[in-house]
């Protein structure tokens, strides 16, 4: 088969189409009108911008905030300055002077400082385990400082690093009394602890 | 919605004519045809906000015309065959059926091409008409309609035709 068959074929088609009487009648225009509008009212014209894209652009939106707010503000200093934990706080305010605090959620734990000078700064880390829990870890200290931990409850090391004149680097490496290991390495703010042992955003 | 309105009222009056000669030539039956010109209508109307004004409105309904005449055909064909296998009825011309299978071939075309033959070759428009109906020039034209031949001449050997 050619293309000369095929232009000789459709020509018959053509002349077929022409000899063709058609069978039937149309209705009249008012009541194909009629008709036409009667099942135009049922649909519902299509929006240019369908609403399934509307939702996805929507969710993509939503997703990429959340990743930008996942990485602009990770949670390892969170709602340091002001959040109120008391037991902290007051074991801070005792102990300070004689030995390191912290406090692993619930849980007191004091260490033994390298140095005798007071702890200028309190942090307040969000640490995660290997399963993605979170744990709250406050302590106090100075902004370069090699704390070591040995407690039932938390053992290991601390270093927190001078970073610039707002953060310190914290590098840690702890495991808890399940054994759990929490390593990890973060940028933290210093809150400066005042004469009375509180925390400056307390006064 | 009142203007959407108003322009289908146009189109009715003036074009409606229009779209049925096309659709009957296509399906050969007024009920048919009448049938495609509906539904083409609604297509457009529910898509209406899809429309982009670089073709008139009128040759885009055109366009949906054919291809829902098209659809039309080819369930009447298969139809056709189903029932003509069932009852294993024979003798048939055989210039008839080779029509037949063109015909399907044509409505198996990817729709631009669908629309050049139908415009350019078998509804006895002129060139300059159907170019100007499928908002194209007539090099266009012409290349859409070399390109629809050679489609076609394989749709016809897959079917069997040498």
């Amino acid at each position: 088969m050619n293309d000369d068959k095929i232009a000789v074929m459709l020509d018959e088609l053509r002349k077929l189409r022409e000899r063709r009487v058609p069978c039937g009648q149309f209705s009249s225009t008012e009541d194909f009108r009629k008709n036409f509008f009667s099942a135009a009212g049922n649909t519902r014209p299509c929006l240019a911008f369908p609403l399934w894209k509307i939702a996805a652009s929507a969710a993509a939106v939503f997703a990429v905030l959340a990743c930008l707010a996942y990485f602009a503000f990770p949670d390892t200093d969170g709602d340091s300055k002001c959040a109120g934990n008391s037991l902290f706080y007051e074991s801070l305010r005792l102990f300070r002077k004689d030995a390191g605090v912290i406090c692993l959620n619930d849980s007191l734990i004091t260490f033994e400082r390298s140095t005798s000078a007071p702890a200028k700064y309190a942090y307040s880390i969000v640490l995660r385990d290997g399963n993605g829990k979170k744990l709250s870890l406050k302590l106090a200290a100075s902004d370069d400082e090699a704390i070591r931990v040995d407690s039932p409850e938390l053992s290991g090391i601390i270093l927190l690093i001078p970073s610039d004149d707002s953060m310190v680097v914290a590098e840690m490496e702890l495991r808890t009394a399940k054994n759990t290991l929490l390593k990890q390495l973060c940028a933290v703010t210093p809150v400066r602890i005042g004469s009375d042992g509180m925390p400056e955003c307390f006064n | 919605m009142a203007s959407q309105e108003e322009l289908f009222h146009n189109m009715i009056d003036e074009k409606l004519p229009m779209f049925r000669s096309i659709a009957l030539r296509i399906v050969g039956n007024c009920a048919d045809a009448d049938d495609a010109v509906q539904q083409a209508l609604i297509s457009a109307w529910r898509k209406q906000s899809t429309f982009r004004n670089e073709a008139k409105f009128s040759n885009w309904i055109t366009s949906i015309v054919i291809n829902e005449s098209y659809n039309i055909l080819s369930k009447r064909m298969r139809e056709k065959r189903k029932i003509s296998e069932a009852t294993k009825v024979d003798g048939h011309d055989p210039q008839s059926e080779m029509l037949d299978r063109l015909e399907l071939a044509v409505a198996e075309l990817p729709g631009c091409y669908r629309e050049t033959l139908e415009l350019a070759l078998l509804s006895g428009h002129t060139s300059e008409e159907a170019a100007e109906m499928l908002n194209c020039s007539t090099n266009t034209l012409y290349q859409r309609i070399h390109k629809a031949k050679n489609l076609l001449r394989q749709k016809m050997m897959e079917a069997g035709n040498e």
